[in-house]
């Protein structure tokens, strides 16, 4: 019997226009990904500049440059319907590689900010 | 099962009215097309008319005379609206010519409500009170390219040239193994067109 894993990552945003790299070890109980989202305590830089690519186990989940603002929702959706779902992706190696792009727009101004990866799966112990 | 793939065309407008022809390359194993989302990233500033008085900037020195009150409500409507900003139409090369046609908004984050912060209604129908998802089009594609248009109208209406990214999604099937990967919006597919 699978047990419920969820665990937030977060990537420092610390200058416009650039591309951030991180590369997640996930613990070995982690046997699978069932969802994920993206969060930010500057939605509002995150919806409008954000761009992503997410890797599990060197699967694309989604390309680079699939905007941020197709996986974000507001707190006011129920906890369970908040989260992309993606099925039922087995970690394998173990490994998540998230690449988060700020792109300069014209209606924001950049300041530092933190984007969080969200991801939901099975553990077993 | 078949896995579900992302393509991502992007492509920059810069004229007024401009016009822009383009191609969506598949993936050679695509076998349907699954759905289709847009987005867009806003170069150019959208408002370009000066703030209202009363936002915190300094006062001009010589204000004119006939300047307006700064009368803010308490209840303060939020009156930006989320234009549109141009049409999109995708061309598959099969029988079915013509398969997607819309009108691409830009959406304000948290526009199109009354900013009611204290929670009489949420604060915005339109952006991420619901999670998103492409509309579905199940179309079957026998080849790797789907041509597309887009015309501009926003810089049109306003009479300006303004510069803004165009994102086309587009989902696909393919013949790989999904190794257990079905995103949340296959299982919701409602159109389904069959030969």
């Amino acid at each position: 019997m699978s047990k419920f894993f969820s665990r937030d990552y977060d990537v420092q945003i610390t200058a416009a226009a650039q591309t951030f790299r991180k590369t997640i070890e996930l613990d070995k109980s982690v046997k699978a990904i069932t969802h994920y989202t993206i969060l930010s305590n500057r939605e509002d830089l995150a919806y409008y500049r954000g761009s992503f690519k997410l890797d599990i186990n060197k699967d694309e989940i989604a390309p680079d440059g699939y905007s941020v603002k197709k996986v974000m929702c507001w707190p006011t959706i129920p906890p369970d319907a908040r989260l992309k779902s993606i099925g039922r992706r087995e970690t394998g190696n173990g490994q998540i590689q998230f690449e988060y792009t700020d792109s300069n727009d014209g209606l924001t101004t950049f300041q530092p900010y933190v984007i969080t990866l969200s991801v939901e799966g099975e553990r077993e112990d | 099962m078949s896995r579900a793939r992302l393509i991502i065309k992007e492509f920059t407008i810069r004229r007024q009215g401009e016009i822009h022809f383009f191609q969506v390359r598949l993936p050679k194993n695509a076998t349907h097309i699954i759905g289709i989302e847009t987005d867009a990233l806003m170069i150019t500033p959208l408002d370009v008319s000066p703030p209202p008085l009363g936002d915190g900037r300094p006062e001009d020195p010589m204000p004119p005379a006939a300047a307006p009150a700064n009368r803010t409500p308490f209840l303060k409507w939020n009156d930006k609206s989320n234009p549109v900003i141009g049409k999109l139409k995708l061309q598959s090369l099969d029988r079915h010519n013509i398969f997607f046609e819309t009108w691409v908004p830009f959406v304000h984050f948290s526009a199109a409500m009354p900013d009611m912060s204290y929670g009489l209604f949420p604060k915005s129908p339109h952006t991420l009170i619901l999670p998103t998802g492409p509309r579905t089009v199940g179309i079957p594609c026998n080849n790797t390219v789907v041509y597309g248009m887009y015309s501009d109208s926003i810089g049109e209406e306003r009479k300006m040239e303004i510069r803004y990214k165009v994102k086309v999604f587009v989902w696909v099937q393919t013949t790989e193994a999904d190794k257990g990967v079905r995103y949340g919006f296959e299982t919701k597919r409602k159109l389904e067109v069959k030969l």
